[in-house]
């Protein structure tokens, strides 16, 4: 990482806005892991992956040079995500844990990883929302409890309970169909 | 001993080498002899494992240069950003490191500022899309209170996340919603 994220904000705002293209180089990866996590669907993850440096670039200006650009941007990733849940009205029912009652009668042995990651998509997906946000950001983006807490803007303590119900929670599932 | 109750409060913590070297030493005395709380360890472990290595696929149909060409092309509708009448006081202000041992002198000059720049752009909203009024009128209202202007670190604290755009379902360039009001933006 040569040259720092805030440096390159400066120069997005001082007319040289093809030097956002290197933060969407940067953090396009982690942000569409961030939104298929939470959607779990490709095509939505990439909208809101991409709307989600659209809203980053036309805020730039009141962006607090003191933050971390990262942050910043998961919030606003994060924001799209639970609202365009909220929007989509199809929050998961009682359709994945349906999915792991099927699965629970199959040997333990034959489970392929794909069937076994499928069973934890679904358990994740059946998380309420902001457990499942603080679970993505602390597993996948590899924040600490004080970043998801500023992420998500809640308290630092309740994002880290929330990630203790979440792995609890999945670990539950998991250990009721396979030796976990 | 510490209890099997305590140790399963920080195994997670244990786990993600998050706890005190103390609460280390005192976890692994207890695994050392407590195999019910070794295997919920293990447990933990493959779970969070599990979770670690699922896999996300790339963007649907497109490689990650045709991702970021996309967001070229979303933004391209977009003024470009320029920073926000706060930010751009905060940096003056920083220049003038002489002024911070007086601070009525820098909350006075600061309130010039404010007034100077926030009246020569007021006028004009409609020429610059990318002008945010109630960010103007925000830092203004701030900007009256000398109390706030009295520790120039509070001006860094103005909370920009709370007044950030959240997409709406009708899609860009509609009506967004800020932080504290309802307002159109230009696109
Ligand atoms: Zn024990």
């Amino acid at each position: 990482m040569s040259v720092a994220d805030h440096d390159l904000i400066r120069r997005v705002l001082a007319g040289e806005v093809e030097a956002f293209d290197l933060l969407v180089g940067r953090y396009q990866a982690p942000i569409f892991r961030l939104t298929y996590r939470m959607t779990r669907n490709a095509e939505d993850a990439k909208d809101l992956a991409q709307e989600a440096f659209v809203q980053a670039y036309r805020g730039l200006g009141s962006f607090r040079q003191e933050a971390r650009f990262s942050t910043w941007l998961y919030r606003i990733a994060m924001n799209l995500c639970l609202n365009h849940q909220k929007a989509a009205a199809r929050e998961v029912s009682g359709e994945p844990d349906e999915r792991l009652r099927d699965e629970r009668k199959d040997s333990l042995a034959v489970l392929e990883a794909a069937e076994r990651d499928q069973a934890l998509e679904a358990a994740i997906a059946a998380l309420p929302p902001q457990q499942r946000a603080t679970l993505t950001l602390r597993v996948q983006q590899g924040l600490s409890h004080r970043e998801i807490a500023e992420t998500l803007g809640c308290a630092e303590g309740t994002a880290k309970a929330n990630y203790f119900h979440a792995i609890r929670t999945l670990q539950r599932k998991l250990q009721s169909f396979r030796q976990v | 001993m510490i209890r099997c109750i305590e140790v399963r409060d920080l195994l997670l913590d244990y786990l993600e080498e998050e706890v005190s070297a103390l609460g280390r030493r005192r976890v692994e005395a207890h695994l050392a002899e407590c195999p019910s709380c070794a295997q919920e360890l293990a447990s933990l472990r493959v779970t969070r494992g599990l979770l670690e290595s699922l896999p996300v696929p790339e963007p649907p149909g497109e490689s990650w240069d045709a991702f970021s060409e996309g967001v070229r092309r979303r933004i391209a509708a977009v003024p470009p950003p320029r920073p926000s009448l706060g930010l751009r006081m905060v940096e003056w202000l920083r220049g003038m490191e002489f002024l911070r041992p007086v601070p009525a002198l820098g909350a006075a000059a600061a309130l010039g500022v404010i007034l100077a720049v926030g009246l020569a752009r007021m006028p004009q909203p409609l020429e610059r899309p990318s002008a945010d009024p109630i960010a103007v009128g925000d830092t203004l209202g701030i900007g009256m209170n000398l109390e706030v202007l009295r520790d120039l670190d509070l001006l860094e604290d103005i909370d920009v996340l709370d007044s950030l755009p959240t997409l709406t379902p009708g899609g860009e360039g509609q009506v967004v919603r800020l932080g504290r009001a309802e307002s159109t933006r230009y696109t």
